[in-house]
């Protein structure tokens, strides 16, 4: 994207394009209307809480008089509520702002020019303005059901590396001398597991291949929702120690977890501690610390550094989402590892080049649910309903599939308008599609579809 | 789109110079040479723009501005008819212009007032052609042309 104008953009009102009919936008804002100011007296700065939000636009309109023209939709003066869509352009991921409100005015305004223009203002009703992506590509005409092209959303700060748990679904990168730590090791992992109870134990983290015999060390989530950190003095056989307490995590849900070797405590002692955490720098013990009962050294292993399983891809896979890890050498000590996944690739700045492996991929979502808007410009048939699919892929792996509680009522005639809310905590994934469905079938449905996607909470 | 249609807005305007009466000539170009004598007029294209005020949110209108020439010789006898004669010949083309200012339903409207750029208005000089000076009224004729093109990115 790049800095664009003001040309090409359309307006639609309650289900009427008034595109043609419109010269200007004067105003289109939302937002707080005010804030209230909540400063105690050992505060050394205003500190202030978000009232109301709150919505409004204002546009400039020409007479025209046809059927479902300005005038005939505007000048009727309505008092229901009235559903605003002004589109910055026609193509699918365009913002659109979107507003459910009230049209207070019609004000003609003819100068000694000759030149007539209207002055019309909408404020908003409940939910403010909120401005959406186009799922159309300005009106989209379907004459039979249709799947529709994806709008592609960044979700800033919450790519992921998906992992199905398919044998060979994984990332890597090469065997390095800083990789090779044979002392004190430090693992993180920010991860949601579909099951945090896996049928199976999920490697989170691992530089552990049997094949060769090159196993150094690896962290997993244990059937039993404990963790287990699994090391080796030479390659060949295998030590673990297993957190004393299970997670408590609701499946599907994203967590840092830790786990720390020291080789040699002081104590003529190896000991392993396990932790978790939400932010990645609080960390809470789960449960006690594990003695090995003597003290031990990792073996230095030729093996790759994989994410999401160990031996390549092969071994006790987990399914899931891992967002980022590290690797240190050192308890707390010196980076060595620190993939973060990225919108299209997995960045490491310690440096380390890391590959995603098989069919796992890229990509992102919240879980903070979404508001869409239908404008529905006319309809033949029997029924239509549209409603929202997302992929994490594009369908290419990951099929659409709808998403919980995206789906507008049931069309039957038209012009009509719609906004749905998909409820928070409903995770929307990086693509979504508008898709129309029938079951008596349809010959035309012209709409517009445009969904504001919540990267944070988001409360009416 | 209505796009641009010379020929539809040109025939209008050059048929209410006809039906006036008054015209030896009506010409749908500018005269290069001298046109004769008796009162003539020539009409042609002189700006074409977007307007800005008018157009759409997806499509532009534009003033196409069409300039008109009424010329007679200025020797003419008596000398004392001449502005007469070339006054009248505006006022009539005014009038008919303002009397059908969609020009048929060619066009939005002519710019009678000026909501869009300079409006209606004819400006009385002299003209010379070959040997002969002229006594010239210049038209503007502002044609106003809703969503002539679309804006695609």
């Amino acid at each position: 994207m790049a800095i664009s104008d003001g040309l090409g953009q359309a307006f639609y009102y309650g289900g009427y394009d008034l595109s043609g009919d419109t010269g200007s936008a004067d105003d289109i804002g939302g937002g707080l209307v005010g804030t209230q100011d909540i400063t105690t007296i050992d505060l050394s700065a205003f500190k202030r809480i978000g009232l109301l939000r709150d919505g409004r636009i204002s546009w400039g309109a020409f007479f025209n008089d046809a059927t479902g023209r300005a005038h005939e939709r505007l000048g009727a003066l309505p008092t229901a509520d009235r559903h605003l869509m002004w589109a910055t352009g026609a193509v699918i991921g365009d913002p659109a702002a979107c507003l459910v409100g009230k049209q207070i005015n019609y004000d003609f305004t003819r100068p000694q020019d000759g030149s007539l223009t209207i002055a019309v203002n909408a404020q908003g009703n409940a939910f403010g303005l909120e401005w959406g992506d186009l799922l159309t590509a300005g009106k989209r005409t379907d004459t039979a059901a249709t799947n529709g092209t994806a709008a592609e959303f960044g979700y800033d700060g919450e790519d992921f590396l998906f992992l199905s748990g398919a044998s060979g679904n994984y990332a890597s990168t090469p065997d390095a001398a800083s990789l090779d730590i044979v002392g004190d090791l430090d693992l993180r992992v920010r991860v949601a597991l579909d099951d945090w109870t896996p049928a199976a134990e999920s490697t989170l983290i691992a530089k552990y291949t049997a094949t060769g015999n090159q196993r150094s060390y690896a962290l997993a989530v244990t059937a039993t929702g404990a963790l287990i950190f699994r090391w080796s003095e030479d390659g060949t056989v295998e030590k673990t120690e297993t957190s004393s307490a299970v997670n408590t995590f609701t499946n599907g849900s994203t967590h840092w977890v830790r786990a720390t070797m020291d080789v040699n405590n002081g104590a003529s002692d190896a000991a392993v501690n396990f932790y978790t955490s939400e932010d990645g720098s609080t960390w809470t013990a789960l449960g006690a610390e594990q003695l090995n009962g003597a003290t031990t050294s990792i073996f230095a292993s030729t093996a790759v550094l994989e994410l999401g399983s160990q031996t390549a891809g092969t071994v006790n896979r987990l399914a899931g989402k891992v967002f980022r890890a590290q690797v240190l050498s050192g308890i707390g000590g010196t980076s060595v590892a620190a993939p973060i996944a990225s919108t299209s690739s997995i960045t490491d700045a310690t440096p380390l080049t890391w590959t995603v492996q098989g069919t796992a991929y890229l990509s992102s979502h919240t879980v903070h649910g979404a508001q869409a808007y239908l404008q529905a410009f006319s309809f033949a048939g029997t029924d239509v309903t549209v409603k929202l699919q997302h992929s994490h892929d594009n369908g290419s792996t990951d099929a659409f599939a709808d998403i919980t509680g995206g789906a507008f009522t049931q069309i039957t005639s038209g012009p009509t308008v719609e906004r749905i809310a998909v409820a928070a905590g409903t995770e929307i994934k990086r693509y979504v599609r508008a898709v129309t469905v029938t079951t008596g079938g349809f010959t035309s449905l012209v709409f517009a579809v445009a969904v504001n996607v919540n990267v944070t909470a988001v409360t009416f | 789109m209505a796009d641009l249609d010379l020929v539809a807005y040109r025939a209008v305007a050059m048929s209410h110079a006809q039906g006036l009466g008054m015209f030896e000539q009506v010409l749908g170009h500018e005269p290069v040479s001298a046109p004769g004598s008796g009162l003539i007029y020539a009409l042609w294209v002189s700006d074409i723009a977007p307007i800005p005020a008018r157009s759409n949110l997806n499509s532009v209108s534009v003033r196409l501005e069409l300039t008109g020439l009424v010329l007679t010789p200025a020797d003419g006898q008596p000398e004392d008819d001449v502005d007469v004669a070339v006054t009248g010949a505006v006022n009539g083309l005014m009038r008919e212009y303002c009397g059908d200012f969609t020009l048929g339903g060619t066009v939005a409207n002519i710019d009678l007032l000026g909501a869009h750029g300079p409006s209606l208005r004819a400006k009385l000089g002299y003209a010379r052609f070959d040997s002969t000076t002229y006594r010239a009224a210049t038209l503007t004729i502002p044609l106003i042309i809703n969503a002539a093109w679309n804006e695609v990115p």
